[in-house]
């Protein structure tokens, strides 16, 4: 059973647990989320029925762990702010599914604050229209961890632009930052640009990012048709392909057959 | 009984004139080997037979069992039982095998093939190619070595049971062990489907294990000779030169177009 917000919510957690919530807002809304020392949930954060403005203020004391699924399938224009802070040793792992019918934004700020801190950020965006995404991972204590990974189909005219940036800042050593990025552009009018940053003022730290951004080759194509797949199941092949790395990144076994449902419809709307 | 028959198919690739005319008639149960020089059609045949967009048919026609396919889509042409191992298998990142099998098969299914019936296909297909276990969860082709790409394609064969396959130097790149293993497999499907077979293929070995029946000259974008296997002997054993002597071709090397130095001068309108 899912819960309704309309409104500016506070939720202090306490106690470990899955929760599943759809934002209905049209304006303005805030959501604040604060995870208690040592808790660990699971969660759903579904924004179908979300337009405006939505904020995510999320706070994880020391050693809690929160695994989020937010869905964007929002049908009008929106804009998403995501700020989150993380203490010692606490682990957010985040995972986008941005299948939004209408142009949006999305700003998302993580700061791991403390101490081996660690962020799991997962993106996947089927995006037939203008699509904003900034991605910051603030890593400024040792031993922390950012993963952010972004996989993308752009499609008809859509257009994306996405700037993920990783930074670890001086004394924060030992901290690892992970940047993979794919991006599919099918069609002559779809566009993508991907602004990968590592900036790192510390020695003893490990960093990497991998961008690719390209179209299907027609012998790729031509390939998969000559095993007796039309153009559309060649399509949807390789769109799911692109997609489903992100299932990887859910824990919650519903969570996954959940998002692979929708993943299938998606791209079986668009190739039929 | 299948027939894939070829009437003086012409071929042009961009505005050049790859084929000029070639006929052949492949049954059921028959292997063709079809050799020639480099660079003289015979991979446009194939390609040209398969549907590949780029190659144009200007004259001529296709037939499968005396219906016209040359107007079909290439997928088309595979689900009514063509298959073509490539000479270059593409990679395709983020596809796996197992997604991409599955799909092929269910291309010409009516119902889905149930998963574990998949499975148990899918994996005797990978020991009979002696490929790895974990290939089902790899990407199609992407970070195989150039053996194991034509290990794929011929394991994409064993499941997909065309009525004729073409084959395109699928043994280069094998090594002498391998040869045999994929040898044995093209056979096995020759065998329990009697399919036809049209290979394309530079070395006598290859034709020593899997046999032909028929074996075709190409040259200049026409068969130039026919014969048994004991052509493609002779071929092994002396080359082309005297066969293209005996019957009059002189191969046209192509005049290397000058490289033409760009410049950043702007040119006044």
């Amino acid at each position: 059973m899912s819960e309704l917000l309309d409104r500016d919510t506070q939720l202090v957690v306490s106690r470990d647990g899955f929760y599943h919530y759809e934002v209905q807002s049209q304006d303005t809304l805030t959501l604040h989320l604060c995870l208690e020392e040592g808790v660990s949930v699971s969660g759903l954060l579904d924004l179908a029925g979300a337009a405006g403005e939505v904020n995510l203020q999320v706070a994880l004391a020391k050693e809690a762990q929160c695994s989020l699924l937010v869905l964007n399938q929002s049908q009008k224009p929106l804009t998403v702010f995501e700020e989150v802070c993380l203490k010692k040793k606490a682990v957010y792992e985040i995972s986008y599914g941005e299948f939004a019918a209408a142009k949006g934004k999305r700003v998302s700020a993580y700061h791991l604050s403390e101490e081996g801190a660690a962020l799991n950020l997962h993106t996947a965006i089927l995006c037939g229209h203008e699509a904003d995404i900034t991605q910051i991972a603030y890593q400024n204590a040792p031993a922390t961890e950012a993963q952010l990974s972004t996989y993308g189909i752009v499609v008809e005219e859509g257009k994306l632009s996405a700037a993920i940036t990783g930074k670890i800042v001086k004394g924060a050593s030992g901290s690892q930052c992970q940047q993979k990025t794919k991006i599919l552009t099918l069609g002559d009018r779809a566009g993508a640009k991907v602004i990968p940053q590592l900036l790192i003022d510390e020695n003893e730290v490990q960093a990497s990012h991998g961008l690719s951004i390209g179209q299907l080759e027609e012998a790729s194509l031509y390939y998969l048709q000559s095993r007796g797949l039309s153009e559309s199941e060649a399509l949807r092949l390789v769109a799911l392909g692109y997609l489903k790395p992100i299932l990887h990144s859910l824990k919650e076994s519903k969570l996954q057959a959940h998002l692979e449902a929708l993943l299938q419809k998606k791209v079986s709307e668009l190739w039929t | 009984m299948s027939r894939l028959t070829i009437t003086d198919l012409h071929v042009r690739v961009e505005d050049k004139e790859i084929l000029k005319g070639v006929s052949l008639t492949l049954k059921s149960g028959e292997i063709h080997a079809l050799m020639g020089p480099n660079g003289n059609g015979k991979s446009t045949l194939l390609a040209a037979i398969m549907g590949h967009p780029r190659y144009t048919v200007t004259q001529g026609d296709i037939f499968l069992d005396d219906v016209s396919i040359k107007d079909w889509s290439v997928d088309q042409r595979s689900k009514a039982g063509l298959f073509l191992g490539m000479q270059t298998p593409q990679e395709i990142s983020g596809v796996t095998n197992a997604d991409f099998l599955k799909a092929a098969i269910n291309a010409r299914r009516e119902q889905p093939i149930a998963l574990f019936p998949f499975i148990k296909a899918m994996e005797a297909a990978t020991k009979k190619l002696g490929m790895k276990e974990d290939l089902a969860h790899r990407f199609l082709n992407e970070g195989f070595s150039g053996g194991e790409k034509k290990r794929n394609e011929i394991l994409q064969m064993v499941l997909l049971k065309p009525k004729f396959a073409l084959l395109d130097e699928i043994d280069s790149g094998l090594d002498v062990d391998a040869l045999k293993v994929v040898s044995s497999a093209i056979l096995d499907v020759y065998k329990e489907e009697s399919c036809g077979l049209l290979i394309v293929s530079h070395y006598g070995r290859f034709y020593d294990l899997v046999t032909p029946t028929h074996v075709h000259v190409l040259a200049e974008g026409v068969i130039i000779a026919e014969g048994d296997k004991s052509l493609a002997d002779q071929i092994d054993a002396k080359g082309y030169d005297l066969l293209l002597k005996q019957h009059g071709v002189e191969i046209k090397k192509e005049r290397e177009k000058a490289q033409l130095l760009g410049t950043c001068a702007r040119s006044k309108k």
